[in-house]
């Protein structure tokens, strides 16, 4: 144990040179999540101290104000619902980046008889201390936004700093989450992985994800109408559990979508830039889905709630209410946008490094930069825009029994905020195009 | 269509292969050591005859790296001539750092040298603008590295066609075109396999169909059995010299192994950045009136 822990901090020492790159893409996402965890922790807790619950709980009858604050913080516990499954993919991602990119050593390792134990322990060791970096650098980003959060406006005052500003022992806590996600997924990572002494298994047909996931989708989408719709009114911890467990299932049916969708596209492609980007997607739909799964989510409530607003609102309070729906979504969809962004520009730009040899190969035999960048645009472009346009449209239809309500231009505004968050998570691709350029340098 | 008959696959490199489709080429017998200007008698016979508009040709070719002037090294390159005709495999020898893959690089366009010339189809490959190089690496150039370099997510037969697809040609006829090779490369059956599905010896030739669909004119190999056992090593250049013959392309291979340089028709030694010798002397010459003089033998 103790000489592993040894032979761990002199490798870091030694390998950071040429392990920099990776190191920070894991080091900034786990920031990222770390910051935008944080941020909702903040907001959640400066909407409950906002709203006390009366005296007596929810039991007795609630005044009309009581019982909108408590709306508000229903809302605020499914936003952050939606938010925390993205921000959790993301330390997913960043654990997996710390260990896959360490392979070759691990197996170098092996080769040199570290027994299986201390290789993993040192990995794990490695996971949770880029982890650690990353979550201390979110907190630091988290208080550098926190003015900025503090302009938002809800329930027709602005938030106060001190609302926003954690107890110590909250942040600490999201910290201590962040390292354990990222020792958890790096673990069962690990576990795939296997390191033997002669290194990883080499890239073999993808198998098919199972047919059960639409099963599981299905069945999820029967359990919120007979669960939660007969329900007058459903508790917020239901409605929060039955969220999650609808935003799991669309997760699970997502990856399996996609898939098919990229062996269509396979079949289809006329060029090699798509073909390639159909193909990578049929072959790792699972992160194909975590760049773009999220924001889609994000578009069908950030649908729901700009367009819904269509009942005249008698009381003041009312009134903010519906601004104040509008403004919760699309802080949801802002935070959900850079969470996706972070996420897709680090999965490219791993892959990235992960395929430089190759990449050079295909300069070397001719192939223009252009033609690469392409494949990778398509790569997150193709997805994207069809979970956008899938979302989108999905609460248009929705929607449309109330055509008589829709404000068209709030049916333009919803359009245009899609399509500016698609774009985001897009442009994130750019991030890596240096290193296509540096790996595909042919001289 | 087919480009070759299948031939069969020799099992190790001393043994005399049958080649029924190209009697021009003769197998291997024994190693060559010969720095001399005579040619090996071991060495296949019949390379092609010059041919200027079609022959690739090197002229006093110079590569420094870093930059000019007193804190330069010494040159990867220091005055190098050579003629690769059409048709004609030539191994590149030499000890690491002798400037052998420098050489392969510049022939290739890859490397801008820093003086002199590199003729191909009286077109000066050295002048040429990197996008023109770019075109000219994929339309009439090939290549095999060390390790196959296929994407590890596209089946065999798409990493063949992807060369065609990226020269714009249709989907549907640069896949058969691809597929017309696998067959002649003992390959049938392993299109849809992705490389990680592949032994190296199968990926090897997977990437040699995927230098040649294209029909280029000289395919450039970088140490194509580095990464494989006797064996299967003489089972790939021989896919490799065969299919270079047939579909007429000129085939320079960098290499360090003398029985992959046996497969070829000529060896040049480099050493130090120059040609420090030569199995047929007539690749070799000081300048451009003698290579012309040496290729008119």
């Amino acid at each position: 144990m103790r000489a592993a822990t040894e032979l761990w901090w002199r490798l870091r020492r030694a390998g950071a040179a040429d392990n920099r790159v990776p190191g920070i893409l894991a080091v900034v996402s786990f920031a990222v999540a770390t910051a935008a965890l944080v941020v909702c922790v903040a907001g959640l807790h400066a909407f409950e101290a906002r709203n006390p619950l009366p005296p007596g709980g929810l039991e007795g009858h609630l005044s009309d104000e009581a019982a909108l604050g408590n709306l508000y913080v229903t809302l605020a516990w499914i936003a952050t619902t939606c938010m925390v499954i993205p921000i959790l993919t993301l330390g997913g991602v960043a654990a997996r980046l710390a260990i896959a990119r360490r392979d070759q050593r691990l197996a170098a390792l092996r080769l040199a008889g570290a027994t299986s134990g201390q290789v993993t322990l040192m990995t794990l060791a490695e996971a949770a201390a880029q982890a650690v970096v990353g979550a201390l650098t979110g907190v630091v980003l988290y208080l550098a936004v926190l003015p900025l959060v503090a302009r938002l406006s809800f329930q027709g005052r602005p938030f106060e700093l001190r609302e926003l500003v954690l107890p110590l022992w909250q942040t600490l806590a999201v910290v201590a989450a962040v390292v354990v996600v990222a020792v958890v997924s790096g673990a069962s990572s690990l576990a795939r992985v296997a390191i033997s002494p002669l290194g990883v298994a080499a890239r073999t047909s993808p198998k098919r994800l199972s047919v059960l996931r639409l099963l599981v989708a299905l069945a999820a989408g029967a359990a919120w109408v007979l669960v939660i719709t007969p329900m007058k009114e459903p508790q917020r911890m239901t409605i929060v559990l039955v969220l999650g467990a609808m935003i799991l299932a669309v997760n699970t049916v997502g990856p399996w979508v996609v898939m098919v969708a990229g062996r269509v596209a396979a079949r289809l492609a006329p060029t090699a830039a798509t073909l390639l980007a159909a193909r990578r997607i049929a072959d790792d739909p699972k992160s194909t889905w975590r760049a773009v799964g999220a924001l889609g989510l994000a578009v069908v409530v950030v649908g729901f709630t700009s367009l819904a607003q269509v009942d005249d609102p008698t009381t003041p309070l009312e009134r903010y209410l519906a601004d104040d729906l509008g403004t919760g979504a699309l802080v949801t969809l802002v935070i959900i946008t850079i969470v996706g962004a972070t996420s897709t520009g680090v999965v490219q730009a791993a892959r990235v490094l992960d395929q430089r040899e190759q990449y050079r190969a295909l300069a070397l035999a001719g192939t223009s930069e252009r033609s690469l960048h392409r494949a990778r645009a398509l790569e997150v472009a193709l997805p994207l825009s069809m979970t956008i346009v899938l979302s989108a449209g999905f609460v248009l239809v929705l929607m449309l029994p109330f055509t008589s309500a829709l404000d068209s231009g709030l049916v333009v505004r919803f359009v245009v905020t899609s399509a500016v968050a698609g774009a985001v998570v897009l442009a994130s691709v750019l991030a890596s195009r240096s290193l296509v350029r540096t790996a595909s340098r042919v001289a | 269509m087919s480009y070759y008959d299948p031939a069969r696959t020799p099992s190790g490199a001393p043994e005399r292969p049958a080649f029924p489709a190209s009697p021009t080429l003769a197998p291997p017998v024994s190693p060559t050591v010969g720095l001399t200007g005579a040619q090996a008698p071991s060495r296949p016979a019949g390379a092609p005859s010059p041919d200027p508009a079609r022959d690739l040709v090197a002229r006093d070719l110079v590569m420094t790296y870093g930059r000019s002037g007193a804190s330069a090294g010494p040159p990867a390159l220091g005055g190098v001539d050579l003629t690769i005709r059409a048709g004609e495999s030539l191994a590149v020898m030499g000890p690491s750092g002798s400037g052998k893959t420098t050489l392969l690089h510049v022939l290739a366009g890859i490397l801008r040298p820093t003086g002199g010339q590199v003729l191909w189809r009286g077109r000066d490959i050295a002048r040429m603008s990197d996008r023109e190089r770019t075109v000219l690496r994929r339309e009439d150039f090939g290549f095999v590295f060390q390790q196959g370099m296929l994407l590890p997510e596209l089946p065999a037969i798409e990493n063949v066609a992807l060369p065609l697809m990226l020269g714009g040609v249709r989907r549907s006829e640069a896949t058969a075109r691809a597929a017309t090779l696998f067959h002649p490369l003992g390959l049938s059956g392993l299109e849809k396999r992705r490389p990680g599905e592949l032994s190296g010896g199968q990926a090897q030739r997977v990437a040699i169909a995927r230098a040649l669909v294209a029909r280029p004119g000289v395919v450039f190999a970088d140490e194509p059995t580095g990464a494989l056992d006797q064996s299967t090593s003489a089972e790939v250049m021989h896919h490799l010299t065969q299919l270079a013959a047939h579909t007429g392309a000129s085939l320079v291979v960098v290499t360090h192994d003398e029985n992959v340089a046996r497969w070829c028709h000529g060896v040049v030694r480099v050493r130090d950045g120059r040609i420090a010798g030569a199995d047929a002397d007539d690749h070799v010459a000081a300048g451009p009136v003698q290579a012309a003089t040496a290729v008119a033998r």
